[in-house]
């Protein structure tokens, strides 16, 4: 790219643009309406299938059985807590009868499915010299009485409901809420955000009170609250708008441009959501981040071009002049950075799930949408407007002062400064390196890993799981055999043995599958005699044992059983050691007509997408690196300067990974695509400063006076946009999305380190590597 | 209505699986010599009673159903083929090396020597108190003890028949019926299923005689520590062939209980046996003689009953539970513990002088065995290995 050519197309754009202003207003105009009325369509849209690595052989596997597995999952559990007490106790029974009445008729709820002690089919059993007696759990004649309630504690005693609908310790009971996820009735999909407040508002504010509490869980209160924390992110977009403003202002003192500069802004934001719609896509709680980040962006670019207009205004050209200067200037970089940004991103498409690649789009679009409005819109807005006589003023008045930042930075170029910093840095990388080894894979935190683990969601899951027997992070195995041949004795005694195996793996709690009902239908089938607590031979003492399993626990073609594993956690280790101990079972074990799958559960979808995501950690850092060492090469054609650039992003990377250990934040598909996204926008500041640090240099200056041009001319623009962006996503801390708010975290971290690292150790670079003419002393100032 | 029916189960099953399971973080158990051998050649067809015991940390915390009190150390045996070996009192619990991963459901000793019965009618027998541990018998092998009893047994019906007078006749074409139909489901089961019937108990007069029983009447008897066993079934009364659950004796008079209130008795160390007239209808699980020579026998919904006439009359023990008994103890102190489903524990006495001091056991799991300890009791079941604690035992 000769300088020639960089004038010529300048030129030719320069005219093609502003020769025709009004025409191309009307254009933005009609196109800002026509998108911005789909962008009102746009629909939260938190589809399961997209989070997950849905090439992945587990989930292949799980696909081909997710229909006979339905049941499995999704069921809503509430507990009903007696904080006076125990259940037994008039008043509190009246109360769960109520609760579990009003749930009967939330639509959606499976209700032949619905168990409590308050439900016929919870029933007690014996035997006896005759055989099996039994009835339902609340007795017959119960009127609240004392006797009855004592009766009531027999038949809880015997029902074996302890630690399953009545809590351990007797202060709770639950009511086991199944799901249908289609409506038998109407056909239509269950609406989790509707379901999950009704459920809040005929439950738990109707009757949470001093003496009654209520907790509770499941997917379906999970989706809910995740849409109903999304929806708090809208405000969160407001605060970044109103922030962003204020330092808009204070960094031009010009409200005309300020306001210019933020409507084109929002104007890329609104085009980005009315593509997403248009292109048939929807807004993740991951791509929620995009329209912060093309917002963020847009500010950042629209910045420069403020700066420029307002040296040109100061330099004595009108408005028209000054805003085809500044486009005639910014036009190249501009391009360069946001071309990086979007390849930078679309490198996230490697990555093998769709929520992911639907952010990788998004954030594409919104980039080049920004190209559009704050490369093109503005400079046209701002020859109408130009900036007002204050913001002038002020330039002139503070031209002359060094600007606290420019005198700071402007150090890093001499000797002693620059190796300085670069030694503190190398330390800094160094620990960076060493913590980055701990990081882990995953979710780290127990119950729902996308809430907050003080939220009342993770609160609710802790109290089932502290007073019920029952772990929330299951792993799905499937037994494949051939049709009708699910409870042949062969294939049971295999199960068998493989439960046993995975029973003596390192965070197993529990198994349980069709085996274990076999083995507890000897036990009662034989007057309750533990001796027979086996299986047996004979197919037909067999199918007697599994009589009273209906289908959940095999498919309807006998052709699948599910093996379900209860574990300590779902820690990516936890996982690792179950699937290996899987893996070395059907390794050890072959035997014909049966294979062992997996995986599903909620782990065993975690197992797999961790799987992905640990590969495609260093896929995607290797495409992105790339593609930005390339970007670089073609415009600086210089090793050097490709090294001066890129490694203070790899060092950011490199501390950025050491804090996510120091922070407990694991690799997943929310914090995977920030470091993408980092290094992307990252490049930006690099590509600013050393374009203007190469262009001293060319004029024969020295490193220390180029670099003094660079950060006099684009220093606080750059220091401004590293803040822009950190504030842009700083908010999403404040979300009661954990992953969120890992986000937010990861992103307001690395926007800052990119900006302090350019600033930094772009000179100190450039110095150790003896960029720059040999005579370091001569002093030949550039020409402005 | 499926769907419901599904999810209703997999409750009941889980809540069948009774008290919190503790997570027990273990390490993986390296791959033994022995474990190794169970699974090769590759891809052959996995059969349990082949399959060498798998090793495992949580032997002590799984199913394990009977205990023995030996020479000088304690063995538990329950599922997937576990022996644990306990040396000094209060010591730990080691997994013994065993050639099989059935459920085992009965142990006995005779100074080192050792005999513990299972399911698929195995019989293993271990020459060192009980650490290293081989087939004596399997299922397969049973079939062939049970038809060679049945061939003898038809041949001598066939030629009794010959010569017998016309009344006698129909009984004994009767019996000879039976005799054949039992062996053609002895063919039948060895061709289809393989071997169903578990054995239930085992018990040793001396370290030559040796007696094992199981379901549907099976009974098998060694004169030579279990080098060769034959098939004695033929030798009770048991046309029902009602399941044997548990045996015992004093010099030479043993005891049999089972199914449906089902007893026996031997006077001559089993030679031939009589069909005693039992105080009740319901399953016996578990026999005891006592230091005093009383016979204890117990089972179904808390019923137990003593002998102290060797069976021809009984007293009706109060436990003051109905649930199922199925170990027992006699102390010193002339207490006797019954323990059964349900955690529970009923302290009684043999002339019922005292209430039954019942308590139930924190875990509230099945209860299989009980032996005495220096602080209260080991128990086993469901849970495997737990303790109970006496502050003052008396």
């Amino acid at each position: 790219m000769s300088t020639e050519q960089h004038t010529g197309s300048s030129v030719w754009a320069e005219k093609a643009l502003f020769n025709v202003r009004p025409i191309w207003l009307i254009i933005f105009a009609v196109l800002t309406l026509f998108l911005g009325y789909h962008a009102t369509k746009v629909r939260p849209d938190a589809s399961f299938t997209k989070m997950i690595p849905t090439h992945h052989e587990f989930i292949q596997n799980y696909f081909d059985y997710r229909d006979d597995l339905a049941s499995l999952g999704n069921v809503v559990r509430v507990a009903v807590e007696n904080t006076q007490g125990t259940i037994f106790d008039a008043e509190f029974q009246q109360t769960l009868q109520q609760i579990n009445d009003e749930i009967f008729f939330i639509p959606g709820v499976n209700r032949s499915g619905l168990r409590s002690i308050w439900t016929p089919n919870v029933r007690w059993m014996e035997v006896t010299e005759e055989g099996f007696v039994g009835g339902p759990v609340i007795p017959d004649n119960y009127d609240g009485s004392k006797q009855s309630l004592e009766q009531l504690r027999t038949n809880v005693l015997r029902s074996g409901e302890v630690g399953n609908l009545v809590a351990n310790n007797f202060r709770s009971a639950l009511i086991y809420v199944p799901l249908d996820e289609i409506n038998p009735e109407t056909g239509a999909r269950l609406d989790y955000q509707d379901f999950s407040q009704r459920l809040e508002k005929l439950v738990r504010d109707k009757y949470n009170s001093a003496s009654v509490k209520i907790h509770i869980t499941g997917f379906a209160k999970v989706i809910g609250d995740l849409i109903d924390g999304a929806i708090q992110v809208g405000l969160f977009f407001v605060l970044a708008i109103l922030i962003t403003l204020g330092m808009l202002y204070l960094y031009s003192r010009c409200w005309r441009s300020s306001v210019i500069v933020l409507a084109c802004s929002i104007i890329a934001v609104i085009w980005q959501l009315g593509i997403i719609e248009l292109i048939g896509s929807g807004i993740n709680p991951y791509s929620m981040l995009v329209p912060f980040l093309v917002f963020a962006i847009g500010v950042s670019h629209g910045v420069q071009i403020i700066n420029a207009m307002v040296a040109n205004r100061v330099a004595g050209h009108n408005k028209l002049d000054a805003a085809k200067m500044a486009f005639r200037g910014l036009y190249i970089a501009g391009l360069t950075a946001l071309a990086s940004d979007a390849i930078g991103f679309t490198t996230l498409m490697v990555i093998d799930i769709d929520v992911i690649k639907e952010l990788a789009i998004a954030a594409s679009i919104g980039v080049a949408v920004v190209v559009l409005t704050n490369l093109m819109l503005l400079p046209i807005l701002m020859s109408y407007s130009g900036v007002t006589d204050y913001a002038i003023e002020y330039q002139l008045r503070t031209q002359n002062n060094k600007h606290i930042v420019v005198s700071f930075f402007s150090r890093f170029a001499q000797p002693k400064w620059a190796y300085g910093a670069l030694l503190v840095s190398l330390l800094m990388l160094s620990w960076g390196l060493v913590k980055g080894q701990q990081m882990k894979i995953g979710d780290l935190d127990a119950g729902a890993p996308e809430l907050r683990q003080d939220s009342r969601y993770n609160l609710d899951n802790a109290f089932i799981v502290d007073n019920y027997s029952s772990s929330t992070d299951i792993f799905v195995v499937m037994a494949k055999t051939e049709p009708q041949k699910c409870i042949a004795y062969d294939n049971l005694e295999l199960m068998d043995r493989f439960s046993w195996h995975m029973q003596n793996t390192a965070g197993v709690q529990d198994v349980k599958s069709i085996v274990y009902v076999s083995r507890m239908g000897m036990f009662g089938l034989n007057e309750g005699n533990l001796k027979w607590f086996s299986v047996n031979r004979n197919q037909y003492v067999i199918n007697a044992s599994v009589n009273k399993a209906p289908s959940g626990l095999f498919n309807a073609d006998c052709s699948m059983a599910p093996i379900i594993i209860y574990l300590d956690d779902h820690k990516a280790e936890t996982l690792k050691t179950v699937v290996a101990a899987v893996n070395q079972f059907t390794a050890d074990y072959q035997q014909e007509g049966i294979e062992f799958l997996m995986a599903a559960g909620n782990s065993g979808i975690e197992a797999a997408t961790n799987s992905v995501i640990e590969t495609a950690q260093y896929k995607m850092l290797i495409w992105v690196y790339g593609v930005v060492i390339v970007l670089c090469l073609l415009t600086f054609r210089s090793l050097r300067t490709v090294a001066c650039i890129i490694l203070p992003l790899a060092f950011t990377t490199v501390m950025s990974q050491g804090l996510m250990a120091v922070m407990d934040i694991g690799v997943k598909v929310a914090t995977l695509p920030v470091i993408a996204l980092g290094v992307g926008i990252g490049v930006d500041y690099g590509i600013y400063i050393y374009s203007r640090v190469k262009e001293s240099l060319n004029q024969g200056g020295s490193l220390t006076d180029a670099y003094q041009y660079a950060l006099d001319s684009t220093g606080k623009a750059v220091g401004f946009t590293g803040l822009t962006l950190a504030i842009g996503v700083a908010t999403w801390i404040f979300s009661p999305i954990k992953f969120q708010a890992d986000m937010g975290i990861l992103l307001t971290f690395m926007f800052i380190w990119n900006m302090l690292g350019a600033l930094i150790l772009i000179p100190a670079l450039a110095r150790l590597f003896r960029v720059g003419p040999k005579s370091a002393g001569r002093i030949n100032p550039p020409p402005r | 209505m499926r769907k419901l029916n599904k999810v209703s189960y997999i409750l009941a099953v889980m809540c069948l699986g009774g008290a919190a399971h503790t997570a027990v973080a273990l390490q993986q158990a390296p791959l033994t010599a022995n474990a190794a051998s169970e699974t090769s050649p590759q891809s052959q067809q996995y059969d349990v009673i082949y399959a060498a015991s798998p090793a495992s940390t949580l032997a002590s915390s799984n199913v394990l159903l009977d205990l023995q009190q030996a020479d000088g150390y304690r063995l538990a045996v329950g599922d997937w083929g576990n022996v644990l070996r306990q040396t000094e009192v209060g010591g730990d619990w080691q997994k013994a090396q065993v050639d099989t991963s059935v459920l085992l459901t009965a142990v006995t000793s005779v100074a080192e020597q050792a005999w513990a019965v299972g399911h698929h009618g195995v019989i293993i027998y271990s020459s060192d108190g009980g650490q290293h541990w081989q087939r004596q018998l399997d299922g397969f092998q049973l079939f062939d003890l049970e038809a060679a009893e049945l061939k003898q047994r038809i041949a001598h019906l066939q030629s009794e028949l010959e010569q017998a007078a016309e009344d006698d006749a129909g009984d004994l074409q009767f019996a000879l019926e039976d005799a054949q139909f039992l062996l053609e489901n002895i063919d039948l089961a060895r061709q289809e299923s393989g071997p169903v019937k578990p054995l239930l108990d085992v018990y040793a007069m001396d370290a030559e005689r040796i007696f094992a029983v199981g379901a549907y009447n099976t009974f098998l008897y060694s004169a030579d520590g279990g080098r060769n066993w034959q098939s004695i079934a033929g030798r009770l009364e048991n046309s029902g062939g009602f399941h044997l659950n548990a045996m015992t004796g004093q010099g030479d008079t043993l005891f049999i209980v089972g199914e449906a209130g089902q007893l026996f008795r031997s006077d001559d160390a089993g030679q031939t046996w009589q069909t005693l007239n039992s105080p009740y209808n319901g399953s016996f699980f578990g026999t005891h003689v006592d230091e005093q020579g009383r016979w204890w026998l117990y089972g179904l919904r808390g019923h137990a009953y003593v002998s102290s006439d060797n069976g021809d009359s009984f007293l009706k023990i109060a436990t003051g539970t109905d649930a199922n008994l199925s170990g027992g103890l006699s102390l010193a102190t002339g207490y006797t513990l019954l323990v059964g489903n349900s955690g529970v524990m009923s302290k009684v006495t043999a002339d019922n002088s005292s209430n039954p001091d019942v308590i139930e056991h924190s875990s509230g799991s099945v209860l299989t065995d009980a032996l005495s300890n220096d602080e209260g009791f080991v128990l086993v079941g469901r849970n495997g290995i737990q303790h109970y604690r006496v502050q003052n035992k008396q």
